[in-house]
């Protein structure tokens, strides 16, 4: 097998999985769905089969392009049909309210209470009860909303933080 | 190559999407979203499997055994953890300790196999310049350090300050500063 042929062979492939890639319009994997990354995976598997010639040109363009056309079109019927895109990327789900566990949530998402303590822990929080909502989105990851009193003072609030800085230097 | 090859090309790859559609439906966001390596592993396992069916090298029937199989042992583990934490630990592991109180914790670096250096590149990441600062930090089951800060290092909250916020944190926290065990993530019981 000559080495231009694979030169040729994975120039072309690159190309087209670009192509592809920019017409989905999908940017990084955090802001898809679980499914985006697998699609991502299987296409990017395909493309060995290519470069070692063990599969035509011809059949890869067919097989990666139809798995794109298809996942195009989901993406299009989920962007029409808010009922059609709960089903495929689900909804985002709370695992804990205010400051307590939420077992329903849990039970959902098959998350157990150490993995809660662990995603808490991540973000730096030693407080369960300084949250007002944990939830799972649908690209899998956490985002956590902060009771009022458990968020950063801000700039609005600097004449109360010089308050509290003049009392505690009586 | 002939055009009926490609048109059954065509067929798997549409059958193999809607088939992996479904699955990874299924399975749910949590297998894919927060990765631990393991889950990655999954994801490429069931990949892997799917191209060759693509492809036709593998029979429809085969290629779907083989990804259903690896969905179910990933269901089931799943499930195993969110109801046991005996088999949680065994199947995730355990969060490791590395510094406690400002102070590096030498036997859980050697149980990570991680240097100092390390450690303090991890804790960067987490914007913490001065170990001092760190009450826990740790590395938890996904391979990832967590770190919390002591109570003094922690950006000032509207509860700190006079208002109706302090009354509201009086309120939901029943005066106590320091949470319960059950609400407390840095607590012995919850990294155990």
């Amino acid at each position: 097998m000559s080495l231009t042929a694979i030169a040729l062979r994975v120039l072309f492939t690159y190309l087209f999985m670009l192509v592809l890639l920019r017409l989905s319009g999908k940017r990084t994997v955090a802001q898809g769905t679980p499914f985006d990354f697998v699609v991502a995976l299987i296409l990017g598997d395909m493309l060995d089969d290519v470069y070692w010639a063990e599969v035509p040109v011809s059949q890869f363009v067919v097989g990666a392009g139809v798995v794109m056309l298809a996942h195009l079109s989901v993406s299009c019927i989920g962007f029409v049909s808010p009922a059609f895109s709960r089903w495929v990327a689900g909804v985002p789900c709370e695992i804990v309210r205010e400051g307590e566990l939420c077992p329903d949530g849990m039970r959902q998402e098959r998350v157990s209470p150490h993995d809660v303590m662990m995603e808490l822990r991540q973000d730096s929080i030693d407080d369960m009860r300084e949250i007002r909502s944990l939830t799972i989105e649908t690209s899998g990851l956490p985002g956590v909303l902060f009771r009022e009193w458990a968020k950063k003072a801000q700039k609005r609030d600097l004449d109360r933080v010089r308050a509290a800085q003049e009392e505690a230097q009586e | 190559m002939e055009l009926q090859e490609l048109l059954l090309t065509a067929a798997r790859g549409l059958g193999v999407y809607l088939f992996m559609l479904v699955v990874i439906r299924l399975l749910g966001k949590r297998e894919v979203g927060n990765f631990s390596a393991f889950d990655l592993l999954v994801a490429l396992m069931l990949g892997e499997v799917v191209d060759e069916v693509i492809y036709g090298d593998v029979g429809p029937a085969q290629g779907a055994v083989a990804v259903l199989v690896i969905a179910l042992a990933q269901y089931v583990s799943g499930w195993l953890s969110h109801l046991d934490h005996g088999m949680e630990s065994l199947l995730e592991g355990k969060p490791t300790v590395v510094v406690r109180n400002g102070e590096i914790q030498k036997d859980g670096l050697r149980k990570e196999r991680m240097s100092p250096h390390d450690l303090m590149a991890q804790l960067r990441l987490q914007s913490v310049d001065d170990l001092r600062e760190v009450e826990l930090a740790v590395i938890e089951t996904n391979g990832q350090v967590s770190a919390v800060k002591e109570d003094w290092a922690e950006p000032v909250q509207k509860g700190d300050l006079k208002g109706p916020e302090a009354e509201q944190k009086r309120r939901d926290t029943g005066g106590q500063e320091t949470p319960p065990p059950d609400k407390q993530t840095t607590a012995e019981k919850q990294l155990k």
